[in-house]
């Protein structure tokens, strides 16, 4: 299977297209030979898996890129098993902490401590040290992060992380003090239209201005998601047209359909329908958060100014308790309840007004 | 007498061994069963040929090992008196720890014998009914024609299929629906020859009679020989060994036929630790044998044992199939009991009359679809003599009419006094704790109680306290019931009862702002056991906070009303969020088991990748893969989803997601997905990895929407 | 720790060179040295005398170096102040190379601390008798210390399980617990342990000791990078050696820049937190929205955004006390629901649009 993202991604550190003042600091950075602890965020899309792989083939060349999976398994204390797969070559292995569940503090001491422990061939092309790279690490529990940080310190010799997560507001600062941060912001929309433009041309096609600008508005400054609009806009129609349809995927229309039903009426009917309308969306595997802010965001642009601060607080409040809740359908559902009757009540007293 | 006789030869013919551990009861055709306290038979494993030759059935326990010697004992088991009525509760409670319970003689071949006629006169006054009136062929089992039609085909099927590769079959469904009974009728009448695993007991003799230490004994086949081998191993010798032996042709027995094994009893081990359970499968699935049943009971909880034994990869890879069983209807449940009653009734004479019809229903409705525990229910019930006083409360004609149609209808129209509705759950309480599950108020009921919220007449009240004017829209006249009692005696858990309230409280509602009010109270019920450690302590809080808070935000029902609610019969249905929740792990981790080699953050897997997929031109190579995106990618255009209806009579909550109704989507059935093998797809990573050459386009848009056979409830109001 | 005990033991290792104590001269290969110690290992106080600033716990261990007992320790204060630091270096000087290994244990959140391991590892080792004498003749405290660093992430159980050893083995070892929060200690434990409170450093010292390493290191550092060091610290010495590294690694041989720093501690510019209090004033819903959507696209993270607001909105000038006390109070719901895990956009828009409120509509 293959998307025009894993086509086309960059590399090497000098094939990056956009923030290239960074990657020329990362190159300085290997060449300095003091390597540290690395700590990528970003926004989702912006290029951090990316980049950590361009970094790590200018570690070690290109042998990194041979890639197996393997299924390593490890034993808590109290006895159970847990099975993580992990993609690894013959310099770093890669793996998800936050697979383990309650479990991942075991994971990531273990883990660690077995690659720590095997040391490198000496040769001199080679680097003393081998690299982690654990993915998730805002979703790693507290206890994980702190056994993570002891765990940095004491094998920095053989051993060192990049850590990869999407905001560093769950990560304990005791971690964030041990690494180097490297923010990756989202890429700008002329750079992502710029980005469009050369991907079409490496596929032989030619994408109008207008239709890149198009698709890299619409992707919300993910180039991930930009990639894949262009390549569906490809199937559906070539040669390219400047106003084309881009296509978005089928669970945002369904949602988009689902806050246009909000909006037409509110009644305990209607909120019974978009109950079924959840439902469906949360069964496709859709997460409840992006749920929630797809349809704010919906929502809002129906709203009137002052409409919209109370019904951003309702949805400030309902989103955390739908993170910590364990049903999320009864927090979506008090949400869209909340905001039907906001409306209703400014739906009316707006017509109240008028006589 | 002849009777017996004739009944005793028909018991030699028969090859399969009785499965005894199984506590209480044995649903198969062997009558005459000696009812004791559960005892495991032991099965001596190295004597496997001579142990399924052997016809056994009854367990009797206090067997030993050689030919010779079964009268004795069977003589010492009998002089145990116990009564039907003390040891029937033991029995019931016992009924999971039955393994536990060691028999004294340890042993072996448990051979059936009883040839001892006298015996059989003996004990026919102290048989439970369930074995004696086990079904013996096709008409008398209670189960689904089409179940039965299901088992018989895929037993008939693996006559005439080679038996390179055996097949498995599972059987899966709640306890006591008849699944063992099924297949001891359909392998009798199929003619196949039955082979039944028992789990072995071993800790007593492994350390006395250790191979190592006693070399002389392990020849010695008089002591049976001392097992230190593990269960691990015996049932892998069972599994894979047995199936090429044939039984020895001892009494005749019909061995021309092909063999089926069956498994109910699984060694306690592979509860521990699965994998090697599903190893001893994958070596069966290769060398080939006779066909295995295995069979698992649903726990109450959700199917976990099944989760574990058979994950839906294992089913999956190794094309196990996979039947289960539903709760048996109430028609046949009545059916049954009363044929029973009446029998019993003919042949005791005068000892007992046969119990009412309204009896009779009271007891199906209780046992929850257990056809097992409601004909022991009926047993006992007729023993102790309650349907004397059903009867005499039957006969003022206030409970239940004959049929149990509407108990809602005559809960909101009859204006029962706080002392009838005592005495009518007292006695019901009553005869739950006999035969029953142990419910003292169906979940039916007492949602109803919270939804239609009645209340008190103010005028009949005194002393009501007043509030201040500012705060009269909160004023509410006084409940007639008190909701956490009706939660306590509904046996639900806080959080159960708590989704139930909320798949059906909207349709109480007529104002939006009622709804909004309650729709925030449920989820400050969710918000309040977030931590886990305090979450048993908070439970009760939060189902408090649920109930009153629905109660209370119901302004349309604040005012006590002499007329009724006015709101007629609504149905109540299930709540959707268990099967969703399910839904949502099985596609989370069939995504993870298709895209394995890719190293994407679930949530980007599904909210961009996977739409994406069906959008591009992408070619995937696994037919796995292009199915379960094509799944991903339909959205059902129908507006309202109707989930389960709640019947009047259920109990149990957690309902696996089969039933006969196959139009529920499943994404991930056995039968719809070709496997392919566990291959994994080719990690396309950087450049240089180039792409095999496309096997298969995925069948991409346009995809028309599924036609599920949904019933779209319509409301009344 | 690793690093800091190999290098104070002289062990040669083919991956690192010897580094020589702080007191001496560097050697010449500058760029090996480098590679592998973190800048905090190295200039880790080796003697007591060394550690700056926290003058009571110094003035105990001290005495207790001269020959007087030790009674059980409880190091608790802000990180990076010199905890951890404080006891190695006293065990170091107690017990010198040979016996550190054996007399010393030391367990953190990184090892196994539960129950089981505190029933038996803490407790056999509790268990080994100490004699008086080292094996170069010298005397020594006839105690072992057992180091439990991070002790608030221990669980209380594990606690619970913890204090009867420490009273059976008192005369031959003596506790030392180092955290950050001594509410997270259980009241049995704390009362039978010296607390020490280690004192968020003070700016002069911090500077001292960060030019002091400038000057090691060969590294240059304008006079603002410095201020802007003392101020992303918060008066850790751990955080601000660590940054300067960090941005000696970046910079290679070029001066390190207050922006420089900046960027690495995370910190969002001024000018951004200014743009976003003053689209607050301009009470429009829209540019708002864009604002914050920008900074999350620039991956800053949601905790700083809020803390560098709720800094700049305290000492405003133009909000009344009364605005202000809503704005707090709405910052710190805002700031719980982030720690639990909330979506960062929505809690930085309900804040703001708080503040917008207040701001814009100060009566209602």
């Amino acid at each position: 299977m293959s998307l025009w993202v894993d086509k086309h991604r960059p590399t090497s550190l000098n094939k990056l297209d956009y923030h290239k003042d960074q990657a020329s600091r990362l190159k300085m950075l290997v060449q300095s030979g003091d390597f540290p602890h690395l700590l990528v965020y970003g926004p989702s899309g912006s290029g951090k898996k990316t980049r950590i792989m361009c970094l790590l083939r200018e570690l070690y060349g290109s042998g990194v890129e041979k890639l197996r999976i393997e299924q390593n398994s490890f034993t808590t204390p109290s006895n159970k098993k847990i099975e993580i797969s992990t993609i690894s070559s013959n310099y770093h292995i890669e793996v998800n902490p936050s697979d383990a569940g309650n479990s991942d503090r075991v994971v990531i001491q273990e883990l660690i401590k077995t690659v720590a422990q095997v040391n490198q061939l000496e040769t001199s092309t080679q680097k003393e040290f081998k690299v982690v790279v654990l993915t998730e690490v805002d979703r790693l529990t507290k206890d994980a992060q702190h056994a993570l940080r002891r765990t940095m310190e004491k094998y920095m010799a053989t051993c060192r992380l990049i850590l990869c997560c999407n905001s560093t507001s769950k990560v304990i600062p005791a971690i964030h003090s041990r690494c180097l941060g490297i923010r990756v912001a989202a890429p700008t929309i002329e750079e992502i239209s710029q980005i469009l433009q050369s991907t079409c041309k490496k596929e032989g096609l030619n994408l109008p201005l207008e239709l890149a600008k198009k698709i890299a508005v619409k992707s919300n400054r993910n180039l991930r998601r930009a990639l894949l609009m262009c390549e569906a806009c490809r199937v559906q129609q070539y040669p390219f047209s400047p106003d084309q349809e881009v296509a978005e995927p089928d669970w945002e229309l369904y949602l988009k359909e689902t806050a246009g039903m909000i909006v037409q009426q509110q009644s305990p009917k209607r909120l019974l329908e978009v109950r079924a309308r959840l439902y469906e969306l949360l069964t496709h595997c859709i997460p409840p958060d992006v749920i929630m802010k797809g349809l704010l965001q919906e929502l809002i642009t129906n709203c009137d100014g002052q409409l919209k601060t109370e019904v951003v607080q309702n949805a400030a409040f309902f989103e955390h308790r739908l993170q910590l809740g364990q049903k999320a359908i009864y927090h979506l559902e008090a949400f869209v309840a909340k905001f039907m009757a906001i409306y209703k009540r400014f739906f009316e007293e707006g017509i109240a007004d008028l006589f | 007498m002849a009777k017996q006789q004739s009944t005793l030869t028909s018991l030699w013919t028969q090859t399969h061994h009785s499965n005894i551990d199984d506590s209480v009861i044995i649903l198969s055709d062997d009558d005459d069963l000696a009812f004791q306290p559960p005892v495991k038979k032991v099965a001596c494993n190295q004597d496997i040929s001579v142990l399924k030759a052997v016809s056994s059935k009854k367990a009797i326990q206090w067997v030993s090992s050689s030919f010779g010697d079964f009268e004795k004992d069977v003589d010492r088991c009998h002089n145990k008196p116990s009564s039907a009525s003390a040891s029937f509760l033991n029995k019931k409670s016992t009924f999971k720890s039955s393994q536990s319970h060691a028999g004294k003689r340890e042993g072996t071949v448990s051979s059936s014998n009883n040839s001892s006629l006298n015996h059989i006169k003996q004990k026919a006054n102290t048989d439970l009914w369930s074995d004696k009136f086990a079904p013996k062929i096709q008409s008398a089992l209670a189960v689904h024609k089409k179940k039965i039609a299901e088992v018989e085909a895929w037993m008939q099927q693996q006559l005439i299929a080679n038996t390179k590769r055996s097949s498995m079959l599972l059987l899966t469904g709640p306890a006591g629906v008849g699944k063992t009974a099924t297949v001891r009728v359909l392998a009798q009448e199929l003619k196949f020859e039955l082979q039944e695993w028992i789990n072995p007991i071993t800790s007593q003799y492994s350390g006395t009679f250790s191979v190592e230490e006693n070399p002389i004994h392990r020849t010695d086949k008089r002591y049976d020989a001392p097992l230190s081998e593990s269960q691990l191993k015996l049932f892998q010798d069972f599994i894979l060994r047995a199936s090429r032996y044939n039984s020895l042709d001892i009494f005749g027995s019909n061995s021309a036929g092909k063999k089926i094994l069956l498994v109910e009893d699984f060694p306690n081990i592979f509860f521990r630790d699965a994998a090697s359970f599903h190893e001893i499968l994958r070596k069966y699935r290769q060398t080939g044998g006779n066909p295995i049943i295995f069979i698992v009971s649903d726990s109450t909880r959700g199917e976990s044992n099944q989760r574990l034994l058979f994950p839906q990869e294992l089913q999956q890879n190794l094309h196990i199939d996979n039947i289960s069983f539903n709760p048996i209807a109430m028609t046949s449940m009545i059916k049954v009991l009363s044929k029973i009653a009446s029998t019993e009734a003919a042949q005791k004479g005068g000892t007992f009359e046969c119990p009412s019809k309204s009896v009779i229903e009271s007891l199906a409705m209780s046992s929850a679809g257990d056809i097992r525990a409601a004909v022991n229910a009926l047993q006992f019930a007729c023993l102790k003599g309650i349907c004397d006083k059903r009867r005499d409360r039957t006969s003022k004609g206030q409970h239940g009419k004959s049929k149990p149609v509407d108990p809602n209808k005559n809960f909101l129209k009859c204006k029962k006094s706080a002392k009838v509705l005592d005495l009518e759950t007292s006695a019901e309480a009553e005869l739950a704790a006999i035969g029953g599950r142990d419910t003292s108020l169906f979940l039916f009921r007492a949602l109803g109680k919270i939804l239609y919220c009645k209340r008190e007449d103010p005028s009949t009240c005194e002393n009501l306290p007043a509030l201040p004017p500012h705060l009269s829209q909160y004023y509410r006249d006084p409940l007639q019931i008190y909701p956490e009692d009706v939660v306590e005696k509904s046996h639900l858990s806080g959080e159960y009862f708590t989704a139930y309230l909320h798949q059906n409280y909207m349709e109480f509602f007529s104002e939006l702002e009622d709804v909004v009010q309650a729709s925030e109270y449920l989820s400050c019920a969710d918000f309040l056991t977030i931590n886990w450690a305090t979450r048993s302590a908070l439970q009760d809080y939060a189902v408090s906070v649920a109930t009153r808070g629905i109660v209370f935000c119901n302004t349309s029902k604040a005012r006590h009303s002499s007329s009724g609610s006015g709101l007629g019969w609504k149905p109540l249905h299930k709540p959707q969020c268990y099967t969703t929740a399910k839904m949502v792990r099985e596609n989370l981790e069939n995504a993870s088991f298709f895209f394995k080699g890719y190293s994407w953050h679930p949530d980007v897997l599904h909210t961009e990748i996977i739409p994406y997929l069906s959008l591009t031109n992408t070619t995937l190579h696994d037919p796995g893969q292009i199915r379960f995106v094509q799944e991903m990618c339909r959205y059902s255009s129908h507006q309202i989803k109707s989930s389960e209806r709640l019947n009047e009579q259920d109990v149990d909550i957690m309902e696996t997601e089969d039933h006969e109704d196959y139009g529920m989507r499943k994404n991930n059935s056995i039968g719809s997905f070709p496997c392919t093998g566990m291959e994994v797809p080719s990690l396309g990573l950087p450049v240089d990895a180039d792409d095999d050459i496309p096997s298969s386009q995925p069948d991409v848009k346009n995809i028309p929407p599924d036609d599920d056979d949904v019933v779209i409830e319509d409301y009344d109001d | 720790m690793q690093a800091f005990l190999k290098t104070g033991s002289s062990k040669l290792s083919t991956s690192k060179e010897k580094v020589t104590p702080s007191s001496s001269s560097s050697s010449k290969e500058s760029k090996d040295k480098r590679k592998h110690v973190p800048w905090v290992e190295k200039y880790r106080p080796r003697c007591v005398d060394d550690v700056a600033y926290q003058d009571e716990v110094v003035a105990v261990l001290k005495k207790s170096l001269e020959g007087s007992d030790l009674p059980n320790l409880l190091f608790y204060g802000s990180p990076g102040t010199g905890k951890t630091s404080t006891i190695l270096a006293a065990a170091r000087e107690l017990f010198g190379h040979e016996m550190y290994k054996t007399r010393i244990l030391e367990l953190n959140a990184s090892d196994e601390r539960g129950i089981s391991v505190v029933r038996e590892k803490v407790k056999t080792f509790a268990q080994q008798s100490a004699s008086g004498i080292r094996p170069d003749g010298k005397p020594c405290p006839p105690f072992k210390i057992i180091i439990l660093d991070e002790a608030d992430s221990m669980t209380g159980d594990a606690q619970s399980a913890l204090r009867r050893t420490m009273e059976k083995e008192s005369k031959t070892t003596r506790f030392c617990l180092i955290c950050n929060y001594v509410s997270r200690i259980i009241e049995p434990i704390a009362s039978r342990c010296a607390k020490f409170r280690f004192k968020p450093l003070a700016e002069d010292v911090l500077k001292k000791r960060l030019r002091y390493i400038c000057g090691k290191e060969e590294i240059t550092c304008e006079e603002e990078a410095f201020t802007a060091l003392l101020d992303t610290s918060e008066g850790d010495l751990r955080k601000a050696i660590t940054h300067l590294q960090s941005a000696s690694r970046f910079k290679g041989e070029e001066t390190i820049t207050k922006d420089d720093i900046y960027d690495i501690a995370g910190v969002v510019p001024a000018e951004v937190i200014d743009q976003i209090i003053k689209v607050c004033h301009s009470d429009s819903y829209e540019k708002l929205d864009k604002t914050i959507m920008e900074q999350i696209f620039n991956g800053h993270s949601g905790m700083q955004l809020i803390n560098q607001i709720h800094d700049k909105i305290v000492v405003s000038d133009e909000l009344g006390d009364k605005q202000k006390s809503i704005i707090c109070d709405k910052l710190a719901i805002v700031d719980k629901y982030l720690m639990d895990g909330a979506d960062e956009y929505l809690q930085i828009m309900a804040l703001c649009t708080t503040i917008m409120q207040q701001i814009c509509h100060a009566d209602k």
